[in-house]
């Protein structure tokens, strides 16, 4: 399998490719599903704000990233299997 | 060589064509596009990307393999990762999420961010190996000198400065014996090193270990023993 490959991109293209996958973002910054509900981040257990918002493969997932969230999400998707 | 030639901007535009190749996708194929390329989006500045290269390290793979799938492993691969950092961000770094930590994994998960911005963290793990392999234990006796460990660890560490006087030193390494604990951890680096080796002339030549109960060994954190650990064993 290849390495996964993470990109670093300003909050304006990551609000652009969250957009263009179906998610908004509300007034506050937080970003919204296709039916208007705020994402949940799978390993903060909070709401995805689009100043911290991670896009990674794995059934597409939408997180916050924190070192913690990032740890946790590699440990459950790791590179070599 | 190109003279013009500037990795950074070499990279940005990779990562830019990856991106761009993103918003030209069809639609029908955009979500797939994370997983048939192995790609993923990160803030900008987060430096979060090279954490998983801590969980491809021999230390980590040698944790996995000792203590399983353990609820701290999230933390130690952070705490691998501070530890590749330069020495002047670690802290930093570290007191930066010690809050978060503490809030999911409460004090065993902060002993490990102290034992990462100390250099401890390939230290404790190449002690728990070598301590397996000398007494041969169950998995389940490792974990639970693994997680006392963690749940003992500002009882059980010292950190010796390299203006403390050495009867001050031999004092508090008495006081942290008399607990009778099972594992005290004395650390010194850099210009502390000399004096730890006083320290050891003076243990050898007392009989203070012999009353209390406990024997020592050595550890070179660092392969130029810029950095060492004496582990103290209650026998």
């Amino acid at each position: 399998m290849p390495e996964l490959e993470l990109i670093e991109l300003s909050t304006n293209d990551i609000q652009l490719a969250l957009e263009r996958l179906g998610y908004s973002i509300d007034e506050q910054g937080f970003v919204l599903d296709l039916n208007k509900k705020e994402v949940m981040c799978k390993y903060t257990q909070e709401r995805v704000h689009i100043k911290t918002a991670a896009i990674l493969p794995g059934s597409l997932l939408i997180i916050n990233a924190t070192p913690l969230s990032m740890a946790q999400y590699f440990l459950e998707y790791p590179n070599d299997e | 060589m190109n003279e013009d030639f500037d990795p950074s901007i070499e990279a940005g535009k990779f990562s830019y064509g990856f991106f761009k190749s993103f918003l030209e996708e069809k639609k029908e194929q955009l979500i797939s596009f994370f997983s048939r390329n192995r790609v993923g989006f990160l803030p900008k500045g987060c430096g979060l990307g090279d954490l998983k290269n801590s969980q491809k390290t021999q230390s980590f793979k040698q944790l996995k393999y000792l203590i399983g799938n353990h609820p701290t492993l999230p933390i130690i691969s952070i705490g691998l990762w501070i530890n590749s950092l330069p020495e002047e961000k670690q802290k930093k770094v570290a007191e930066e999420i010690r809050n978060s930590i503490y809030k999911m994994h409460k004090k065993k998960g902060v002993s490990i961010l102290n034992m990462a911005s100390t250099g401890f963290m390939e230290g404790f793990i190449k002690f728990l190996t070598n301590y397996n392999l000398k007494k041969n234990l169950t998995k389940e006796e490792l974990i639970d000198i693994y997680e006392q460990s963690l749940e003992d660890w500002e009882k059980i560490s010292l950190f010796i400065q390299k203006n403390h006087p050495l009867e001050n030193i031999l004092q508090a390494i008495q006081l942290k014996l008399a607990q009778g604990m099972s594992f005290i951890y004395v650390f010194a680096s850099y210009g502390a090193i000399q004096t730890m080796q006083s320290v050891i002339v003076q243990l050898r030549s007392s009989n203070l270990l012999l009353q209390l109960g406990y024997s020592f060994s050595k550890e070179n954190l660092e392969p130029k023993g810029s950095k060492i650990v004496l582990i103290f064993e209650k026998q």
